[in-house]
């Protein structure tokens, strides 16, 4: 009998080898160069760190010149209400639109994923007459309300989704047992938790990366964040790149950390049994 | 303990479609009352609809005198047992058994006696601290009854209960489920789909058709007595032979004629007046499969049909047989009329007939079938409405 090679499972492999590659490669460059020497970053930024041009300059600077533990605990704070938020009302928005046939369901349904269709950056001047209005400029509460409503719109549509998948009969059974309203959405949040974390890690992301809106609502020392905090290091003359490529690799830990927990959840989620 | 009341109760969708259409009920206290029908036929909605989990588009339900129709099902003081069972998967037994009592403020030690009791009257008291994933569906189900009984509510709603359970465990749950609601004495309204459960369970019937109520009555009277041919066939399995024919009548005697078969009508069914037959009118006779018999030297004077043997199937315990019998089938098209089957008469329709395991019939036989009865079941072809043919019910 002849065996026959087979290619498929390499080639599918191969691609995505070569995508794991793609979407890590910035990233371990950024590694690797901030614990190189200034010089060996401009000689050679591909190169790995060798005991030759080892140097924790960058780390040095970054955590003796500037607050960035004030900046990490304003990402830290910033992003977790910002998640925290989002996961709570898109799941009780998703609740209300899966559950309830009311008028207008549909419509209003729609209307919160325009939301996903439209950058809420286009409304960033008004944005900022109105926390100067409410006098939030400077605050990490601007930030808060900002990154909630940005996330709401995936929120709710993601969680009306995993809501409708909950069996009805469950809802039914708590409504008949003489569960209230509020009780039957307790009992349902447990089983919707790959949902929420689903919408926590979309959420959580682009909150902490985020540069444009602390730049331009809480730029003050005391309110910058992680991301603002190391593009202070990308002058208009001169740029320290071992500090910069330092603040960035230490912005990263944080956010792998929350997104392993996350991501847990949603494994779980996915293989709890929920009904027959 | 109550009685519950429904009056006029329809259930209207936006739409325009009536799932449910002036469903009158009585169910007395303690008692367990079976709606029956095919799927689709609404039967889950009028529950649903006592419940409260559905809208009372028109009419009203009363549990204990009470009118309920604005009530929300926790107002309502029911329990309900779901097909899928529906445990809350994250619990553990003794909580999923246990949670109707929390939201009820029972005090933690009654509750926490309540629960053991349940457990203990189910036999599941092994496995309080399990969850659902890891249970089989037996014993589900009656984490699933647990959680009803240890309510002590006023009624139980049981929405196909069974179905999801293999036949042997079925028949089991079944027997337990009687035994239960006796001994409990709580008023059970029961949804099924399956006629031999409706059957077996039900102190009363109640059947469904399309949102109407048939007939509803004892088990055995819906059997020998069916209101119309949508009931006879329902109830009975193998279901009831139907044919095209119609009533001849002379000064003396009357016959039902069916295709080449005559049959002579008994005495009480020849003085009736126009509700009963009147001569040349178009039925639709109906035969259950156990009354035809073969024939021996005893029943040689009972009336016959001659049938064609095409298939026998032996259950052991008896045997089908499939026949082509010379007469013209009937069918249950519209909900009101009865049409004639698509079949050619000269092809003839088919017969059931359920016979003795002793029996030597072949295949390709052509066979004399004695019929065991006196009388016929015999139903209008307008209206599909049995003729009562001077009976005294």
């Amino acid at each position: 009998m002849k065996r026959r090679i087979r290619w498929g499972p390499w080639g599918v492999h191969a691609v995505l080898l070569l995508y794991t590659f793609l979407a890590l490669g910035p990233t371990l460059l950024i590694i690797a160069n901030s614990v190189k020497s200034r010089k060996a970053v401009f000689d050679d930024a591909f190169s790995l760190p060798s005991p030759g041009n080892f140097d924790l300059g960058g780390y040095e600077t970054v955590l003796t010149s500037s607050r960035f533990d004030i900046y990490f605990r304003n990402s830290f704070v910033v992003t977790l209400a910002s998640v925290f938020l989002v996961v709570l009302f898109s799941a009780m928005a998703g609740f209300a639109l899966a559950e309830y046939n009311f008028k207008g369901n549909t419509l209003l349904a729609l209307y919160l994923a325009i939301g996903i269709m439209i950058p809420i950056r286009l409304g960033t001047v008004s944005i900022l007459k109105l926390m100067v209005s409410l006098h939030l400029v400077n605050t990490l509460w601007a930030l808060i309300l900002v990154y909630t409503a940005m996330g709401l719109p995936l929120g709710v549509f993601l969680m009306s989704q995993f809501m409708r998948q909950v069996p009805s009969e469950l809802k039914a059974a708590a409504r008949v047992d003489g569960a209230s309203e509020y009780r039957v959405f307790g009992l349902v949040m447990p089983l919707v938790r790959p949902g929420m974390a689903a919408v926590a890690v979309f959420t959580m992301l682009p909150v902490w990366n985020d540069l444009w809106f602390p730049l331009i609502l809480a730029p003050s020392e005391g309110t910058r964040t992680v991301t603002l905090g190391a593009s202070a290091f990308l002058g208009q003359f001169e740029r320290d790149w071992n500090a910069l490529l330092a603040a960035l690799t230490l912005a990263m830990v944080p956010i792998i950390l929350l997104y392993i927990v996350f991501s847990r959840q949603f494994l779980r989620g996915l293989t709890e049994g929920a009904i027959k | 303990m109550a009685e519950m009341r429904l009056s006029g109760v329809s259930k209207v969708y936006p739409n325009g479609f009536r799932a449910v259409n002036d469903v009158n009920l009585d169910i007395a206290d303690g008692e367990l009352l079976v709606l029956v029908g095919p799927s689709g036929c609404g039967k889950s909605t009028v529950l649903r609809m006592i419940a409260g989990l559905e809208d009372i588009s028109e009419g009203v339900v009363e549990i204990d005198g009470r009118i309920v129709n604005s009530e929300t099902p926790r107002e309502r003081d029911i329990a309900m047992v779901f097909q899928n069972y529906a445990l809350y998967p994250h619990m553990t037994v003794q909580k999923n058994i246990g949670y109707a009592l929390r939201l009820g403020k029972v005090p933690k030690a009654e509750a926490v006696r309540r629960i053991e009791d349940t457990a203990a009257m189910l036999e599941l008291s092994d496995l309080l601290e399990r969850k659902p994933g890891v249970l089989s569906g037996g014993q589900r189900q009656r984490v699933a009854m647990g959680r009803a009984i240890v309510r002590e509510p006023a009624a139980f709603l049981m929405d196909e209960p069974l179905s999801n359970l293999d036949a042997r465990l079925r028949v089991q749950m079944r027997a337990e489920i009687i035994r239960l609601q006796r001994n409990l004495g709580t008023t059970t309204v029961y949804v099924t789909h399956d006629q031999v459960e409706a059957m077996t369970m039900g102190s009363r019937v109640a059947v469904l058709r399309d949102g109407v109520l048939q007939q509803v009555d004892r088990p055995q009277v819906l059997y020998d007595h069916p209101g119309n041919v949508f009931v006879a066939v329902f109830i009975g399995s193998p279901s009831m032979n139907l044919y095209q024919g119609r009533i001849e009548r002379t000064a003396t005697a009357a016959r039902a004629v069916f295709g080449a078969h005559s049959f002579p009508l008994p005495d009480e069914q020849t003085k009736g007046d126009e509700s009963s037959g009147i001569d040349g009118q178009e039925v639709v006779v109906g035969i259950r499969p156990e009354w035809l018999v073969e024939r021996t030297r005893d029943n040689a004077d009972w009336p016959s049909v001659r049938v064609r043997v095409d298939l026998v199937e032996a259950l052991g315990s008896e045997l089908v047989v499939h026949t082509t019998i010379e007469a013209a089938g009937a069918e249950i098209d519209t909900p009101e009329l009865v049409e004639a089957s698509v079949v050619e008469p000269s092809e003839g329709a088919l017969c059931l007939a359920r016979l003795s395991p002793t029996s030597q019939v072949a295949v390709g036989d052509t066979i004399d079938l004695a019929i065991n009865r006196p009388s016929l079941h015999l139903f209008d072809t307008a209206t599909g409405l049995a003729l009562r043919l001077g009976e005294d019910r």
